[in-house]
């Protein structure tokens, strides 16, 4: 079974939000649907296949997105409150985007009032993305990062 | 009704410009109209399950505070006040259900500085303990149901006496008690004392104190209530009345405005001493004073500190905006109107639509396929759903209220018939063909069914 849906604005704005990818795979789920095509407005068409990562028919041969969502692992906020990238006792990110992570490694913070939550990493890997920006207010449960285990 | 004045000097005069909705579903829709009609930022909260709901979409700000059970989201008082500090909001309006009647929620808005859109939490104290209340009641001159306004002693003998002094049928009631548990109905002595010693129990399970309370017991009453409405400045004032006999195991399933049948100065008295009763306990906001009325006369039985999911039908019967009136209040404005404004006209009903089976009742939470709701003069619809929603297993299953308005009771009757039959939701099953049975049935059509006539309906229906 397929789906298939229009959306416009920019391949990269609409998909590589990770918040956006989840809720592509749980509509997949949901529906029991193993792929969806998205037609964007520029007429370029997007396939995200459940399990097979992203592909688009005219940069197949040179994908801009690559993401396998059964691979990637979020780091959710435990807690609604403010994303913090850099702790406001120090000067300098936890980690940034293609570095390594350790299992149990803090990668970033939820501000709630006065309070500071750790955002920590469940399986060592590589961090993959940040889909919010710093400052912005998260929920429970919302994806922050995206971890890439290690092989 | 006149917005809030936000006037040339801008709004610093206002003791809140941002409003945590705690609560989901079609009151959380309702209230954000009201917000965002009277220019206040709103900030919606929701569970996991609830990430898609379509009023999110509006709110200035929507934040998942915990998972779907309702104890670790719209219950979590702590998840609740930690969503109010870190939006920066000077209000929370609970809605109905969830924390909306728990006076230790109330204080601690209150106590992390934010306004409680809502009565003080000595009232909604007072008004949750069922003796307490009653003996408000009493001194406030509003008719209560006969029975002592104290608990019931210990000793059975005491009790005996009790029950004989007000005349068998008698009802024992769980003093904490609520929403048709704890209560139990002893139509001689020789039930009575295991008629006390299981609902003592079951108090003290369900409610965490074994105190009870006994009143006579009331054959075939009607529901009927009264809506109030109280400012800071000592204004109360009564909206008129709504009959809820409509009743499935306690839950109301249709509920109208006026009660057909009740003659205007019987109701009269009754709400001048319900506004008085507010004054008296220094009330603020919505509330609705809940009665049992059977040959012409009012029996209290319990008052509701805060909105009733049924106010719909006494807002357009009254033409006021009881949630812009709640927001008023809670900036510290009086109400916009004065009793002496304060004009009822035609007559409203409301049907609420849930997500279960018609006629098993089992709750059917999925996907709504396809959802088309009626409009036209005199129709309101009341609802968080559209095409696509999914309706969730883990909270109430109603998921939209119709209302309709006409002239006359007659008229709003053909009116509901047709908006019922111009109302589609598809993918689950509602209660919808009930609704329609409903508004075909005599007794129900001619007025003045009692408490006990729906369920007695349902039994003939399945024969």
């Amino acid at each position: 079974m397929k789906g298939r849906k229009r959306k416009g604005g920019s391949i990269a704005e609409q998909i590589l939000d990770p918040a956006i990818l989840e809720k592509v795979a749980l509509w997949l789920d949901d529906a029991g649907v193993n792929s969806v095509e998205i037609e964007t407005e520029d007429g370029r068409l997007v396939r995200i296949v459940a399990g097979a990562g992203v592909s688009t028919d005219d940069v197949a041969s040179n994908p801009d997105i690559s993401v396998a969502r059964n691979r990637a692992k979020p780091v959710k906020a435990p807690i609604a409150g403010h994303f913090l990238p850099v702790h406001p006792a120090r000067d300098r990110e936890e980690a940034t985007v293609g570095a390594a992570v350790v299992a149990d490694e803090i990668i970033g913070f939820v501000k709630i009032g006065p309070l500071v939550m750790p955002l920590r990493v469940e399986e060592a890997g590589r961090l993959e993305g940040c889909g919010i920006e710093p400052g912005a207010l998260v929920g429970y449960g919302d994806t922050v990062f995206l971890i890439e285990p290690a092989q | 009704m006149a917005p809030v004045q936000m006037g040339k000097e801008g709004r610093s005069g206002l003791r809140f410009e941002k409003v945590l909705i705690a609560n989901r579903g079609e009151i959380a829709a309702r209230v954000q109209r009201a917000c965002r009609e009277l220019g206040l930022r709103t900030v919606m909260i929701c569970s996991d399950t609830d990430r898609d709901a379509p009023y999110g979409k509006t709110a200035d700000e929507f934040v998942c505070i915990g998972p779907a059970a309702p104890g670790q989201s719209y219950l979590n008082q702590a998840a609740v006040l930690l969503a109010a500090r870190t939006t920066g909001v000077g209000a929370i309006h609970p809605g109905y259900g969830f924390l909306s009647e728990n006076a230790g929620f109330a204080e601690a808005v209150e106590t992390a500085g934010l306004v409680f859109i809502g009565p003080p939490a000595s009232a909604i104290r007072t008004m949750g303990d069922k003796i307490a209340a009653k003996r408000a009641m009493i001194e406030a001159g509003v008719p209560c149901v006969p029975g002592p306004d104290a608990a019931l002693p210990d000793d059975i003998k005491s009790i005996e006496s009790i029950a004989e002094g007000i005349g068998y049928p008698v009802i024992v009631k769980a003093a904490g008690g609520g929403g048709g548990r704890g209560m139990r109905v002893v139509h001689d002595s020789s039930a009575l004392g295991d008629a006390v010693s299981v609902t003592r129990e079951e108090a003290r399970r369900a409610f965490g104190r074994p105190e009870l309370y006994m009143e006579k017991f009331l054959e075939r009453p009607r529901h009927v209530e009264i809506q109030v409405l109280c400012d800071n400045q000592g204004n109360a004032l009564w909206l008129g009345h709504r009959d809820c006999s409509m009743q499935r195991r306690h839950q109301k399933v249709v509920e109208e405005a006026p009660a057909p049948g009740i003659p205007a100065d019987i109701a009269a008295a009754v709400g001048e001493r319900c506004a008085d009763a507010c004054r008296q306990i220094g009330y603020r906001g919505a509330g609705t004073f809940e009665f049992l009325y059977e040959n012409g006369e009012f029996y209290f039985i319990e008052m509701n500190t805060r909105l009733q999911v049924e106010h719909p039908v006494t807002e357009t019967t009254a033409g006021i905006d009881i949630v812009c009136e709640q927001l008023r209040v809670a900036q510290g404005l009086p109400l916009s109107i004065a009793q002496a404004d304060v004009r009822t006209h035609g007559h409203s009903f409301e049907c609420r639509i849930n997500a279960e089976d018609p006629f098993t009742f089992a709750a059917s939470p999925g996907k709504i396929m396809g959802a088309e709701f009626p409009s036209g003069p005199g129709i309101r619809v009341d609802t968080h759903v559209t095409t696509g929603y999914k309706v969730s297993p883990h909270y109430d299953s109603l998921i939209a209220k119709l209302i309709v308005h006409a002239p006359t009771r007659d008229q709003a009757i053909r009116r509901m018939r047709v908006a019922l039959a111009d109302t589609r939701i598809d993918g689950i099953s509602t209660n919808l063909q009930l609704h329609r049975e409903l508004f075909e049935d005599p007794a129900f059509c001619a007025g003045g069914t009692d408490i006990h006539y729906l369920e007695t309906w349902l039994g003939e229906r399945k024969k």
